[in-house]
């Protein structure tokens, strides 16, 4: 036991154990998670027509993401051939591409939180504002692991002064790794308490790939890959709810939102129907416009549209009804909508 | 001997001389009543009551009415409209009412005390903030983020798809019929608004009751970075006011609930509302 446990300390350091047997297990794995990881990427690309679209926002943010784990499991693949080139150029090169590595590393967790606060929130503006500056810490990462690997490099007389950049720099590292996760936790928690809708994400998904990772590091981008994979799969179950073309969530939303407020007890469910048939397309280019937190709107088809909402006031229900109408009279062509309020009771079903 | 009639809003001018046009021009909103009671021999006006209903639209919350204004000639002219006003309470289901109002005669004090109501004098909940006061604070020095635009910058759609926002957060702020008031019932200028992906997400509601005294209506902000917002948009309208307003014009705000109360305790430290006569029942 105390052998495995020095054995995972040797590659939690990048360190070799002393075991050939050993050591070469994990360096070959590593290449082939890489590889892996890489094609796990690109399937999922090529096999996702709203990716390789990316109308949507939730899209080119996760496309980017798969492009950042290609980019960064194809440059450490090709660390090792590059270590054997025995030309000028292969050492400038070669640091270069660590410093990216490192840089890469940073960039696909910020990638992920930014993943999650859109699937959480929906708001481009907000993900703009929020996160203007989320990149510095791996500007800085940058800056000071270039100075560490000239310093290395150069064989300064340095004294100690090295090692504690380099600890340093470690630390700092994974503080900035760790506080991506947190601010990631807590939105999902103060989702959790602000909204009632269910969530399609599974932190768990990125968070467990991300720890195992940090303990075997020759395995922390191919894993970090893994996550993103993972994560994908967790938001695009919200996919089969909505409607391509208007955004609006489709009819089986119904089932899924009514078990799950069930689920948590919610009470006093409130619904308005709205009803344009033949002006499916119009309609649904309203209701998006005003479509708020706490509102969920469905599309039932044949231009029915029911708005849920929790503890709101007739009043609020009158207004809705009311701005529904006057912005079909003011659309050109005009039409008509039909509203009805209903209110559920408890024990009824969504249908 | 009086005549009780209904004050609406095409008679309400006729009081004009005795109500201020803050109250008067309210008649005609959802919730807003009001009585007055004619002397059948002088044709004069003996008395006259308006108040708000509030809670008639929330299922869960008891009906109360809030006593706006109140004026008679005398005590039997005012137990007069008080009977008046207790049968249209029964009519809004009205469980209590309740008072907050700067001057009452004896006589009126008299008769809402044989009303039922009990009456002290105490601090009232509005204070009153002169604009040159409010431009010095601290959060008045940084300028607002871009995405604070004035009211005047919407669209009539998306006014109501806010409110409607608003609603659906259950803040009302200090309108119960906020859905159903216009947008030029606000000042254009010093009121403000949060856009986020072309959609309003918070309000900041300023309406003029009168010259130089304007009121603080709504302060809402979708939590999402909702305290940012709420900052900016106080920056805005601060900045707005300076421009906008006489030094001395003031701003009443209503410490109606805990939040609002601890706002103003840490933005005008020290400030009291004015001496007032509370009455409930």
């Amino acid at each position: 036991m105390g052998t495995f446990l020095e054995y995972v300390f040797q590659t939690l350091m990048y360190q070799p154990t002393g075991n050939d047997t050993f050591d070469e297990i994990v360096f070959y794995s590593s290449f082939f998670m890489e590889l892996a990881a890489a094609v796990g990427v690109v399937i999922i690309v090529l096999k996702n027509e709203s990716l390789r679209k990316r109308k949507r926002p939730i899209d080119r943010l996760v496309f980017g993401a798969c492009t950042l784990v290609l980019t960064q499991n194809v440059l450490d693949m090709s660390l090792v051939p590059l270590v054997m080139i025995d030309e000028p150029w292969e050492a400038p090169v070669f640091y270069t591409l660590l410093v990216v590595n490192e840089m890469l590393y940073l960039a696909i967790i910020l990638q992920w939180l930014i993943c999650v606060d859109y699937s959480l929130y929906h708001s481009v503006d907000h993900i703009r504002r929020r996160y203007r500056y989320a990149a510095l810490p791996i500007l800085v990462v940058a800056a000071l692991e270039t100075i560490r690997i000239f310093v290395a490099t150069r064989e300064l007389d340095n004294g100690d002064w090295i090692v504690v950049l380099t600890n340093a720099l470690h630390a700092f590292k994974v503080a900035v790794e760790i506080g991506y996760i947190l601010i990631a936790v807590m939105l999902v928690k103060r989702h959790d308490k602000e909204r009632r809708e269910p969530r399609f994400l599974w932190l768990e998904a990125f968070i467990i790939p991300f720890v195992i990772g940090s303990l075997v590091r020759y395995y922390d981008a191919p894993l970090l890959g893994f996550g993103i994979i993972f994560t994908y799969a967790a938001m695009s179950r919200r996919d089969k709810y909505i409607d391509f073309k208007t955004g609006l969530y489709n009819s089986s939303f119904l089932d899924c939102i009514g078990e799950y407020w069930d689920k948590k007890g919610y009470p006093d469910a409130s619904a308005l129907l709205a009803a344009s048939p033949g002006h499916d397309e119009e309609m649904a280019g309203i209701l998006s416009e005003i479509q708020v937190p706490n509102c969920y709107i469905i599309e039932l088809g044949s231009g029915r549209f029911v708005l849920l909402s929790h503890k709101v006031r007739k009043s609020a229900l009158r207004m809705t009804e009311g701005l529904l109408k006057d912005a079909a009279q003011e659309a050109e062509p005009t039409f008509a909508v039909v509203t009805h309020d209903m209110k559920r009771m408890e024990g009824q079903t969504m249908k | 001997m009086l005549t009780i009639m209904d004050i609406t809003e095409m008679s309400s001018d006729d009081y004009c001389d005795i109500v201020p046009m803050q109250y008067l021009s309210d008649i005609g909103r959802e919730y807003f009543r009001g009585l007055a009671g004619i002397d059948c021999d002088t044709q004069e006006l003996g008395s006259v009551i308006i108040w708000e209903v509030h809670n008639m639209d929330r299922e869960q919350a008891d009906n109360q009415a809030e006593i706006l204004w109140f004026s008679a000639r005398n005590e039997e002219n005012a137990g007069i409209i008080l009977e008046s006003f207790d049968a249209r309470l029964e009519y809004d289901d009205v469980q209590s009412s309740y008072f907050e109002l700067e001057s009452l005669r004896d006589e009126e004090i008299a008769a809402l005390e044989k009303a039922g109501f009990v009456t002290r004098v105490t601090e009232g909940t509005d204070v009153f903030i002169p604009v040159e006061e409010i431009g010095k604070l601290d959060i008045a020095k940084k300028k607002a983020e871009s995405y604070v635009v004035s009211l005047s910058t919407l669209s009539s759609f998306q006014f109501k798809a806010g409110i409607m926002n608003s609603v659906y957060h259950e803040r009302y702020g200090l309108l119960d019929d906020l859905p159903f008031l216009p947008m030029n019932r606000y000042d254009g200028e010093i009121s403000c608004c949060v856009m986020v992906d072309d959609k309003v997400t918070g309000f900041l509601l300023v309406h003029m009751m009168k010259p130089s005294l304007y009121r603080v209506e709504l302060l809402f902000s979708e939590k999402l970075d909702g305290a940012i917002s709420v900052l900016n948009m106080l920056r805005f309208s601060i900045r707005a006011a300076q421009m906008n307003c006489e030094p001395t014009d003031e701003f009443l705000i209503r410490r109606h609930n805990r939040t609002v109360k601890e706002l103003c305790k840490k933005l005008f430290p020290g400030k009291k509302g004015k001496k007032v006569i509370r009455g409930s029942r």
